[in-house]
């Protein structure tokens, strides 16, 4: 008798046990339905990069002195700086530029070295090609405009969470003309200057 | 200092040069050395023009400037050095096109160079149309 009783007792704990390890399993699940959704339906909608974004580097042929600072600073002396010194005009004729962005870790100390800023970042991060050769850029393909976001007409940007409107968690139909959380730099800069006159006043006094 | 005073010393002859009036000196100086610069690498149908045409860039394109315009490879490549002012020292901007498509991105051009002289400007439309990969192969 006590035999069956201890069986049942045993069986009666075993499946409270297996239920509370079910539902320390699901709330896991279930915790996602509170958190923020954070999907974006690429290639339909992509993500605004941010300010700093260090994408593809854009060069322009025309400013380049041929200095060859950029592949100083290079980790791995990687930009590709084909010049010949012109002996009628002394100068340094720049024949063919390249960046090879198969093996750029896009760093950007060239771009933050560049003294005639001929070269800059772009927010262009779709490098995808079937053969590595083909990332190896010259000057005629470093200076096409970028691709942005924000331009193509197919695309739907979203914006990332720090860019949202206070209390908002989702980049997904945002009303037209909402703007981020705080202000601008600008607008801090312009009240810092109409709260100066005034800052002075109260100081005189 | 032995290059300093030869460069003073090649200065008045070149100064008197740049000095002239704006289209003396490109039609009768730049447009010919242009030319045989471009001719010494290969280039044998170049049709140089100077004429003030409207920006062939779309967005632009209302703005009338000086421009030189060049065309070769049976006219389906041309280039065009453009300029803002009628000064060789003012605003100049390069656009390009390949195929007898229309040029569609504004470069500047010697923008960052104090001296304009007929040599430099020679220089920088070479290395540009070089840089294009229209003179030779990469």
């Amino acid at each position: 008798m006590m035999k069956f009783l201890k069986q049942v007792i045993d069986y009666t704990k075993e499946a409270g046990q297996a239920a509370k390890y079910i539902g320390q399993g699901l709330s896991v699940t279930f915790d996602h339905m509170s958190r923020r959704p954070v999907t974006v339906q690429y290639p339909y909608e992509k993500l605004i990069p941010s300010e700093r974004f260090r994408g593809r580097i854009h060069f322009e042929f025309d400013k380049c002195i041929s200095c060859e600072v950029c592949v100083r600073v290079c980790p791995i002396n990687l930009p590709v700086v084909d010049w010949e010194f012109d002996r009628e005009t002394k100068k340094k004729k720049l024949n063919h530029y390249s960046i090879d962005f198969g093996v750029c870790i896009f760093c950007g100390n060239c771009v933050e070295y560049c003294p005639t800023n001929c070269l800059s970042m772009t927010e262009e991060y779709e490098l995808s090609t079937y053969d590595r050769h083909e990332l190896n850029y010259d000057n005629v393909a470093l200076g096409r405009l970028p691709y942005k976001v924000t331009q193509d007409p197919m695309v739907t940007p979203i914006r990332e969470l720090g860019y949202l409107p206070k209390g908002v968690v989702s980049g997904h139909d945002l009303p037209a003309g909402s703007r981020g959380a705080g202000k601008l730099p600008e607008e801090i800069l312009a009240q810092m200057e109409s709260d100066a006159p005034k800052e002075e006043a109260k100081a005189a006094e | 200092m032995p290059e300093e005073k030869k460069a003073a010393a090649a200065k008045p002859k070149k100064e008197k040069l740049e000095d002239k009036p704006f289209q003396e000196f490109i039609t009768e100086h730049l447009l010919p050395a242009i030319n045989a610069t471009l001719g010494k690498v290969g280039i044998n149908d170049l049709d140089l023009t100077f004429n003030k045409e409207p920006l062939p860039v779309a967005g632009v394109s209302d703005v009338d400037c000086w421009q030189i315009i060049g065309k070769f490879n049976g006219a389906q490549r041309q280039f065009r050095i453009g300029f803002l002012k009628e000064d060789i020292k003012g605003q100049k901007f390069f656009c390009c096109a390949d195929n007898g498509a229309q040029p569609s991105l504004l470069e500047s051009f010697m923008i960052d160079e104090r001296r304009v002289t007929l040599d430099l400007i020679v220089l920088y439309t070479v290395q540009r149309l070089n840089g294009q990969k229209w003179l030779t192969a990469n």
